[in-house]
């Protein structure tokens, strides 16, 4: 008589096995690489938004430099930000604190960014999203708005 | 054990199922973050760039319009006209430069514009006979150029090394004892005052200055060049082209002042300078005379001008005032 070699299984139970064995695999694989992703994700939109800080700052400095010559009446320097870094929408906060900082936040993933900005002429606080930015000096402030 | 290898059944083409799947899925992630990661790749070198918004292109604009209107403010201060004339030849120059400009601005997509907000009147004075020596029309030694002016410029005097006065000097405080030309400004401050003399052995020219606590400064020597002469640029702190640092006390004074000549026969050459005081009262003291007709003479001058500037480029719109004085002390 042939020897059965699968004594004690049953078809069932190899089954489930297999199945829970797989998806326990395939979900901790998935959830691995998004996890990568979204890390990965956050550094880029922490990097894009330092890089646009930095040249909002410079921005804003050169028309202070501008705002310094003796007799100025009126200086506008204007720049296009894009609208979205990696995908989100951000929100630009000039000199909330009264500090000279430039403060740009996402939401999802969670990051700010803060740069500093120093000013011989007061810069006024305001808030910015993303897209056409212009930063105006009247005769007595700065101010970073959309126009 | 399970055997994940072998499906129950018997079918052996359909393996692996849902490691396919997952597989797929990983791949649709890791493509989304190269992309992401392109994104990140472009935003690095956007970071390497310049980030002048162009504002360095308005500055120097500026700086090209405090040159230009400042060489058309001596240009037409070289006619000798009244001051209606003279404000209407300037808004002209001014309007013409600004149009030649212009069109420089225009091939760069720049937009710019200088035009004449007014002139302040001054008067310049001045001899152009060098073998003279600087007495006013009637030849007194000790007179005076002109009385609670509000600002000189571009006073500079071209003078002859060897009609100067050779003193014997111990140290400079020696200087007050003898007669030696000098040019005495008095302010609320006080009275400063340049000596200019010789030094025969050494083939020099010296300017020395006594401040208002009466301290002596200097001097600054020049050596002439082959025809004898040095040039004294009292507004500009210089001594026959080098620095001269207490020379510059003109750039402290902050009111009215007064400009007068003591023992001016002790000294030949030239000299010019401009006043803000009006022509009419530089003129009454009877110590000119008409340019043209001799030495010293006094003539209507602008003594500066006030200027509007528009600088406009893609990313840039600036609108100064500027007042431009050329040979101001600063």
């Amino acid at each position: 008589m042939t020897e059965r070699r699968n004594r004690g299984t049953s078809a069932v139970v190899s089954y489930v096995y297999a199945l829970v064995i797989t998806s326990v695999l395939v979900s901790s694989l998935l959830m691995a690489g998004s996890g990568l992703v979204e890390d990965e994700r956050r550094e880029v939109v922490r990097s894009e938004l330092e890089v646009l800080g930095q040249s909002l700052a410079a921005d804003v400095e050169g028309a202070d430099r501008l705002a310094g010559t003796e007799g100025t009446e009126a200086v506008a320097v204007r720049t296009a930000l894009p609208r979205r870094v990696g995908g989100v929408n951000y929100a630009v906060a000039v000199n909330q604190t009264g500090n000279g900082r430039v403060r740009l936040e996402t939401t999802d993933p969670d990051v700010t960014v803060i740069v500093p900005v120093v000013t011989d002429a007061p810069l006024s606080s305001t808030t910015v999203r993303g897209g056409d930015v212009v930063v105006e000096y009247d005769g007595t402030v700065l101010e970073v708005r959309n126009p | 054990m399970a055997d994940v290898r072998r499906v129950r059944g018997g079918e052996t083409g359909e393996r692996g199922q849902l490691f396919l799947v997952t597989a797929l899925a990983l791949a649709v992630a890791f493509v989304g973050l190269a992309l992401l990661l392109n994104t990140a790749i472009y935003t690095e070198n956007l970071a390497t760039r310049n980030s002048d918004p162009g504002t360095a292109a308005a500055v120097d604009y500026r700086g090209a319009v405090r040159g230009g209107v400042g060489g058309l403010v001596e240009a037409v201060n070289r006619e000798d006209a009244d001051y209606e004339t003279l404000e209407a030849n300037l808004s002209r120059g001014v309007a013409n430069w600004s149009d030649t400009a212009a069109v420089h601005g225009a091939m760069r997509g720049r937009s710019t514009n200088v035009s004449l907000d007014g002139t302040e009147n001054g008067t310049r004075i001045g001899q152009a006979d060098a073998g003279r020596n600087f007495t006013n029309r009637s030849g007194a030694t000790d007179w005076q150029l002109a009385s609670d002016t509000a600002g000189v410029r571009a006073f500079e005097m071209n003078v002859s090394r060897s009609n100067l006065s050779d003193p014997v000097l111990a140290d400079l405080t020696d200087l007050d004892d003898v007669d030696i030309y000098r040019v005495n400004v008095t302010a609320d401050a006080g009275t400063w005052s340049v000596y200019v003399y010789q030094n025969s052995t050494a083939e020099e020219v010296r300017v020395a200055v006594e401040n208002e606590t009466g301290a002596f400064h200097g001097p600054c020597a020049a050596s002439p060049g082959p025809d004898d002469h040095v040039v004294v640029d009292l507004t500009g702190a210089a001594v026959g082209g080098a620095d001269c640092a207490p020379l510059s006390f003109f750039a402290a004074l902050s009111d009215d002042a007064d400009v007068a000549y003591r023992d001016a026969d002790d000294v030949t050459g030239t000299y010019e300078l401009v006043v803000a005081s009006d022509f009419a009262t530089v003129n009454g003291t009877g110590n000119y005379v008409d340019p043209g007709n001799g030495s010293p003479y006094a003539t209507e001058a602008i003594y500066a001008a006030n200027a509007t500037l528009t600088y406009e480029s893609a990313e840039v719109y600036y609108r100064s005032k500027l007042r431009v004085a050329p040979g101001e002390p600063s």
